[in-house]
């Protein structure tokens, strides 16, 4: 599943990033890369972009790219 | 020697340069404030730095025109030091610029900012053994009170004696480094667990969009009414008076040194006693600086200094990202549009943290055409507020839908997608009041020492075009247009023309005409649009070469002609609906 996928409140690990090499540089740099836990804040909705915490700091995430980050939820 | 300043967004590296060379610098609470660098000089160890103030960037590879700039400062630029500002709340995120710092072989001094709020926060870091691990020096510092300022100069001043060190080495790919910042951050930190405040929770709410709408609303009507009451209590209760008691008998007794009739007397005080008419260099040319504009000048900041410094900016911008990707921009495309509404030349600066030409452009121009700056704000207000709120709603609402159609047509013409938003969003913080004082008093001064010199100019120039006859000979060659297409008397061309210089003058050097307010509505949307002052067009020029800023004000003027024209139909054929 991706980040679109997963639930407001739901913690989550992140398994791949979906894209060419400056897209998967660009997300390391903030913190998103393989193995990292998450939280997502909000953008189930459908709409919008989605919010995730990482490290204790917010990210908002255009949609699209959220759909290419893969992610497993926490147990 | 060269010192930089360097680091993620928002850490507050701004804050740290001014606390350093004691000059003011903006800064705010959003990621992107800074995106030129700044230079000043500090003595730091005993010896004299010149300090660069880098914009702010989460690595050294860089994904728009700001962080370009720092990426170049830092490869090109031979510091001698390199201060990586870290924000101690959010260490662990902060280190993977550090490491990529240190891999570079840069001679770096962590500086461990915002330690206080670090330790309200139940964060505690060991600096010592943090220092001992990657092998750089670790400072803690609190850069808005300057404690921590004699260590950082300590420090300096053993590694300009005794050299660096080497650091340890750092590993290669991004997941060995983030697996080495897990490790370190698991040994010289530790987190209290500690309940969310309640701007913690408002954090959330007003970026969800359920709760996050009605929000943005109410806070938008309140700005909306701040910047008016506040602005309009200044110019009554202080500037007025002010003009009127201290500046007025000034004037009178220059009239009297200096006799009736003289050409000098009409250039510096005018032909009438009527002080908005008068187009005296001293006469109108102080009082709608100062009377006029400068009280909506200062509401205005105070209140976007407000929102600015509580860390509301970047929520807005993810409220807004689905309906601005219409227009071709995402969220982050709101905050110049934002600034653009105080003045139109750092809403073009701020153009450089999109990441492509064609975002930049969309920005522009959109910046421009969606609202008028506030100078011009207030001599709308001041000029058809008297006739009715209607008037001046007709006015803003016109110029939002111009610069909307723009939006969407320049989207659906130029090649290329809209980026998608990525953006952090800082945490909200209570703003001090004495650094909302300070921006608001650097704006000020900007305006006073920018903007003043070229209303006046703006002013003498029409003078000296009216008694040169230029004036007549421009008004007859454009009489036709003006009145075909605007519904406008021919004299009203000079003055449009000499709204190049400055945006508020010109809406100003209607007002002898004595129009009627569909007229003035008209022309107040015309003047508005058309050109970008000389000021905006040259800070274009530089951020998006000659040719793009000329096509950007091109369009505006296109779109000028076409919304004041068909405003002036629609309104010509208001006697259709009964009001």
């Amino acid at each position: 599943m991706t980040l679109l996928d997963l639930s407001s409140g739901e913690t989550a690990h992140i398994l791949s990033l979906e894209g060419g090499s400056s897209f998967i540089s660009r997300l390391n740099a903030q913190g998103i890369h393989k193995g990292r836990q998450i939280r997502k804040i909000s953008g189930s909705g459908g709409h919008g972009p989605v919010i995730i915490e990482v490290m204790g700091s917010k990210l908002a995430i255009g949609r699209g790219m959220a759909g290419r980050i893969k992610v497993k939820p926490t147990q | 020697m060269t010192l930089l300043l360097s680091g993620n967004p928002n850490v507050g590296k701004s804050v740290v340069f001014s606390r350093l060379t004691g000059l003011d610098v903006l800064s705010s609470n959003y990621p992107g404030t800074t995106v030129e660098f700044l230079r000043g000089t500090a003595r730091l160890g005993g010896r004299k730095f010149t300090i660069i103030d880098v914009p702010g960037t989460y690595s050294l590879s860089s994904t728009c025109a700001a962080e370009e700039v720092a990426c170049r400062l830092l490869s090109e630029e031979k510091a001698d030091l390199v201060i990586n500002v870290v924000d101690s709340t959010n260490l662990e995120r902060n280190l993977f610029f550090t490491l990529q710092l240190i891999e570079k072989g840069l001679p770096v001094i962590l500086l461990l900012n915002k330690w206080d709020m670090a330790r309200h926060r139940g964060i505690s870091i060991d600096a010592a053994e943090l220092s001992r691990r990657l092998g750089v020096p670790a400072v803690p510092f609190v850069a808005v009170t300057g404690e921590g300022l004699s260590e950082l100069n300590e420090t300096v001043e053993n590694c300009l004696r005794d050299g660096l060190g080497a650091p340890h080495p750092v590993p290669t790919g991004d997941d060995g480094k983030w697996r080495l910042i897990g490790e370190l951050s698991r040994q010289v930190q530790k987190i209290a667990h500690k309940h969310p405040t309640f701007l913690e929770k408002l954090e959330d709410l007003s970026v969800a969009p359920l709760t996050g709408l009605p929000i943005a609303v109410a806070i938008l009507i309140v700005t909306f009414y701040a910047v008016r009451t506040a602005g309009e209590a200044l110019t009554r209760f202080v500037a007025e008076p002010l003009f009127a008691s201290a500046y007025r008998p000034l004037l009178d007794r220059l009239v009297e040194a200096l006799g009736p009739g003289s050409l000098v007397r009409d250039i510096l005080l005018g032909r009438t006693r009527e002080v908005m008419e008068s187009f005296g260099v001293l006469t109108t040319g102080v009082y709608v600086p100062f009377v006029v504009v400068l009280p909506y000048i200062i509401s205005f900041y105070l209140v976007l200094g407000f929102l600015e410094d509580l860390g509301y900016l970047p929520r807005l911008a993810v409220l807004l990202d689905r309906a601005i990707h219409r227009l071709g921009l995402h969220g982050y495309g709101s905050i110049p549009l934002m600034l653009g509404m105080g003045c139109k030349v750092p809403a073009m600066l701020a153009t450089r943290v999109l990441e492509t030409r064609r975002e930049r452009i969309i920005a522009m121009a959109l910046a421009l055409l969606i609202a008028p700056c506030m100078p011009q704000s207030a001599m709308i207000f001041s000029l058809l507020g008297k006739y009715g709120l209607k008037y001046v709603a007709a006015v803003f609402i016109t110029v939002a839908a111009v610069g909307i159609l723009s939006g969407v047509l320049l989207h659906r013409m130029m090649k290329g997608e809209a980026q998608e938003l990525f953006m952090e969003i800082p945490p909200y913080h209570m703003p001090r009041l004495k650094t909302l004082l300070v921006k608001v008093w650097m704006r000020m001064r900007g305006f006073i020492l920018e903007a003043v010199p070229m209303i006046m100019l703006g002013i003498l120039a029409i003078n000296a075009l009216d008694i040169a006859g230029i004036v007549s000979a421009i008004s007859a060659v454009f009489e036709p247009a003006a009145r075909t297409l605007l519904g406008l008397p021919g004299e009203t061309v000079p003055v449009m023309t000499l709204g190049f210089l400055r945006k508020d003058v010109s809406i100003l050097l209607l007002t002898p005409f004595h129009l009627t307010p569909d007229q003035l509505v008209v022309a107040c949307v015309f003047l508005t649009l058309y050109l970008p002052c000389l000021a905006t067009f040259s800070v274009m020029v530089k951020e998006a070469g000659m040719k793009d800023a000329a096509r950007v004000a091109l369009l505006g003027f296109a779109f000028a002609l076409a919304a004041a024209t068909a405003l002036k139909t629609v309104l010509s054929l208001s006697f259709l609906w009964p009001v």
